[in-house]
């Protein structure tokens, strides 16, 4: 019997009308769609001028950049770096790890990177003013790779390195304290915990991306609590900065020299607010400790909600929000509001940051 | 009617159905907000003979259908959590979990039909597909949710 009885309609019926729980406040939606097919529009007239731009580089530019590649961020490589088009693509072929002078290092996609992701999963940028410098540590922390248990709230990363005799390395490793391994180099080799490599890399990058701003903007004041976690897309303030962010889900491209959390209860109300202890490891954590599962069962877990915003020396300021019982993290792109992007989950780590600046 | 008014209107309509085709407040918030993202650059041409509400449907469940970047894996439970306040939200654990037991096309078609109260052409409007596929996933919808026991009179009174 493939049709309802009247008994089992009325059933589902009821369950479905009383499952769902009061709706959230919408009242950005609007504006945020309104935003959204904006951009949509924009950047179909961006890709047609884009082809038209592609197509006269092809013929008159593209020679003259020979030997210098662009890379697929803002940051220029010193002179005389080679930096690939694809820096992720091709086959690892350094030897030896261990051995080696740097030339850029960047982030790339792991196997959980989904390819209809609205945003890039994988953190944005060529490293390449302190590859050296940065990798040299690594080399020097090499030893034995070790399996370990993974780490709750970990996040899996893959790293690239190419050296200046144009080969690469490839570095896998979770954000966990699991060892993060290299290969090829004569197998894998074990180097520095993969949450200190990942905190390595986004520091230098967001170090490298900030260098550019060499006026200091003083800092206005900090943005005050909104009366509640939906309207936080208003605290994002665009500085200096702000044209050159990527569309990295997380903030990589500043450096976080103050910040701001604002607590709530499961009700909205705001009980709580204070600066940021290390607003540095407050951003790194923002793309270190997520998860993606969205069904996260953490049935005693509290409703709170913290309202996190970041300023760099410029004055950008750029908000995330960890919102309820599942911990949700959602980040703002854009200003006058921002835009809302949920990313996934917030991992132990990041919940701890962030409840300690309001304790 | 402007396109602010038709979504203080039927916005929150919407964010509930979307929540059971996700089972999750905030990809339900996602969902319509990209829906009307969608539709919006149409509402001028199409709000004038009503059928911008089809228009926004349809795109929130093939957007709906086309999320399998968001089925996220690697579910991590935690039994260590920073703060002990306990919620008060009740959540219909066993509803979920057998909306969750159905395809996605499966489970778009029993929002539609028991919860939007669709009729089958209308819930094959929106999923772009014809009468005869909709009878078919709404058939073994069914089937499911029966062996769930979702659809036990008493059952449904208990989780009331």
């Amino acid at each position: 019997m493939t049709e309802l009885s009247a008994a089992e309609r009325n059933a589902l019926d009821a369950r479905l009308k009383e499952a769902v729980p009061a709706e959230p406040d919408l009242t950005g939606l609007v504006a945020r769609s309104e935003n959204g097919a904006r951009r949509t529009r924009r950047r179909r007239r961006a890709g047609g001028l884009v082809t038209a731009a592609v197509a006269v580089t092809a013929v008159i530019v593209a020679p003259l950049l020979i030997g210098s590649e662009p890379v697929r961020d803002g940051a220029r490589p010193p002179v005389g770096t080679h930096v690939p088009a694809h820096p992720c693509g091709g086959t690892p072929d350094h030897a030896d790890f261990t051995q080696g002078t740097a030339a850029w290092v960047t982030f790339c996609p792991t196997r959980l990177s989904g390819r209809d992701e609205v945003l890039s999963l994988t953190p944005t940028g060529v490293l390449v003013s302190d590859a050296a410098s940065l990798v040299a540590a690594w080399q020097a922390s090499t030893g034995t790779a070790h399996s370990c248990p993974f780490a709750f709230g970990s996040t899996e990363f893959s790293v690239r390195v190419g050296f200046s005799d144009g080969t690469s390395t490839r570095i896998d490793g979770n954000t966990g304290p699991c060892q993060a391994a290299a290969s090829p180099s004569k197998g894998y080799i074990g180097i520095a915990s993969g949450g200190t490599v990942y905190s390595d890399l986004v520091r230098a990058l967001g170090r490298q991306a900030s260098s550019g701003h060499t006026r200091y903007d003083p800092p206005g004041p900090p943005p005050t609590c909104p009366p509640s976690p939906v309207s936080a897309g208003r605290l994002n303030v665009d500085g200096a900065s702000a044209p050159g962010l990527h569309d990295s889900f997380f903030l990589l491209d500043m450096t976080a020299v103050e910040g701001q959390v604002c607590r709530y209860d499961g009700s909205g109300a705001l009980i709580a607010s204070g600066p940021a202890p290390g607003p540095e490891d407050l951003r790194i954590a923002s793309g270190s400790s997520v998860m993606r599962s969205p069904f996260q069962r953490w049935r005693d877990a509290p409703a709170t909600s913290y309202v996190v915003t970041l300023r760099d020396r410029t004055d950008t300021w750029r908000t995330f929000i960890v919102s309820g019982r599942r911990h949700t993290l959602t980040f703002f792109r854009g200003s006058s509001p921002g835009v809302a992007y949920r990313i996934g989950f917030a991992g132990e780590d990041l919940l701890l940051q962030v409840h300690e600046a309001t304790r | 009617m402007d396109f602010s008014e038709y979504v203080a209107a039927r916005g929150r309509a919407l964010w509930r159905a979307a929540w059971l085709l996700t089972g999750d407040s905030h990809l339900a918030e996602d969902l319509v907000q990209t829906a009307l993202t969608k539709a919006w650059p149409h509402f001028e041409r199409v709000s004038g003979d009503g059928s911008f509400e089809a228009y926004v449907r349809r795109a929130m469940v093939t957007t709906y259908l086309s999320w399998r970047g968001r089925r996220w894996v690697g579910e991590i439970p935690s039994g260590r959590v920073p703060d002990v306040r306990v919620g008060d939200e009740h959540v219909d654990v066993d509803l979920l979990r057998a909306l969750g037991s159905l395809s996605r096309q499966q489970r778009a078609v029993v929002v539609l039909r028991y919860f939007a109260d669709l009729t089958e052409a209308d819930t094959a409007a929106a999923l772009g597909c014809s009468v005869g596929t909709i009878k078919q996933h709404h058939s073994r919808a069914i089937a499911a949710l029966r062996t769930s026991g979702l659809l036990d009179p008493d059952d449904a009174e208990e989780a009331r």
